[in-house]
């Protein structure tokens, strides 16, 4: 059963991933990325690494997107 | 923006975020967690504020004076409180060698050094982010 | 016998992407090197050591004196902890010296006066 878990979170790990790649709106390449960040904090709890878990879901999640989103709204939205 | 359901509910959630990040720096030798993900939780509440006010309240959290005190306060908290390990008599950064409380394993005030460069890691780390984002969407005007 | 089955179907697959599909050469051999580096991957991550097992080669002596003897040493229950700011502070030194490099690069670019 968890097995299944971790297999469709690494599987919507890697959809996000190609998806940040190839989409051309900046803004939605950003939520994907904090998806992308969020699926990952869960894989870092089920690896037991709950400390790791806490940084990637505060800073990986919240503070890069917002950096992000801060950077894109000084300049263009798209590519 | 003026919304008022961000507003109200960014006024209830940012006291029990900044909490809870208080809770992680202090307890970072207890449970999981620690200097950066108290100081990463911590300053994330500090950004809500500019987000869902506006920047003059953000700003008021922690002015730009303050910010700069705590960051260079915490990076030199951190490199004297390993200069005191060599004055107390053991080696640069060393721990219990030095002679530092140790208390009882497994209360809030133990482990000599680490609860106090714990502590300053996680101030520095939330200013960090707070004044980096503050700086960014400032910009040049 | 499985090496020349492999290449007789690498080279069959070759001839019908290039003459029956009609993919050009330089695609071609994009694919053909995604794929080489996809199977080097897929090969070095199956030769991994098993996770959380007790025969990797990187549980030795040291990771054990951490979990046996780091509560009586450094006197925290968090084994993280007493190792990245007991046992390994000066690393984490060098971390906190980034992390003021880079929020002093930002202030020294962005401060508008």
């Amino acid at each position: 059963m968890i097995e299944i878990l971790n297999i469709l979170l690494l599987l919507f790990l890697i959809v996000c991933a190609v998806g940040v790649a190839y989409i051309r709106d900046l803004l939605s390449a950003v939520i994907l990325f904090s998806s992308f960040g969020l699926i990952m904090a869960i894989i870092w709890q089920q690896l037991s690494a709950p400390d790791v878990a806490m940084v990637e879901a505060a800073l990986g999640t919240g503070v890069v997107s917002l950096l992000l989103i801060a950077a894109i709204s000084k300049t263009r939205r798209t590519e | 923006m003026e919304d008022q359901i961000t507003r109200i509910t960014s006024r209830l959630v940012v006291p029990f975020i900044q909490v809870y990040g208080i809770y992680i720096i202090l307890h970072g030798h207890l449970s999981p967690g620690g200097s950066f993900s108290g100081g990463a939780i911590f300053g994330a509440s500090l950004v809500l504020v500019a987000l869902s006010f506006n920047l003059e309240a953000g700003s008021k959290q922690i002015p730009h004076n303050a910010a700069s005190v705590l960051e260079s306060g915490g990076a030199l908290g951190y490199l004297i409180t390993g200069l005191v390990a060599i004055a107390l008599g053991g080696y640069y950064l060393s721990n219990k060698a030095a002679g530092f409380p140790m208390g009882e394993a497994g209360s809030l005030f133990s482990a000599g050094a680490i609860f106090i460069i714990t502590l300053f890691v996680g101030i520095k780390v939330a200013s960090t982010i707070a004044t980096l984002f503050y700086y960014i969407i400032e910009g040049e005007k | 016998m499985l090496y020349a089955l492999a290449a007789i179907f690498i080279i069959i697959l070759t001839l019908f992407l290039r003459f029956i599909m009609g993919v050009d050469s330089r695609t071609l051999v994009t694919l053909y090197l995604l794929g080489f580096i996809i199977f080097l991957l897929s090969f070095t991550v199956a030769e991994m050591p098993t996770f959380g097992s007790l025969d990797n080669p990187a549980f030795n002596e040291v990771p054990r004196r951490y979990l046996e003897q780091g509560v009586e040493e450094t006197g925290a229950v968090n084994i993280i902890s007493s190792v990245i700011i007991d046992y390994r502070a000066f690393d984490t030194l060098g971390e906190a010296t980034v992390l003021f490099v880079a929020i002093a690069a930002v202030v020294a670019t962005l401060r508008s006066h």
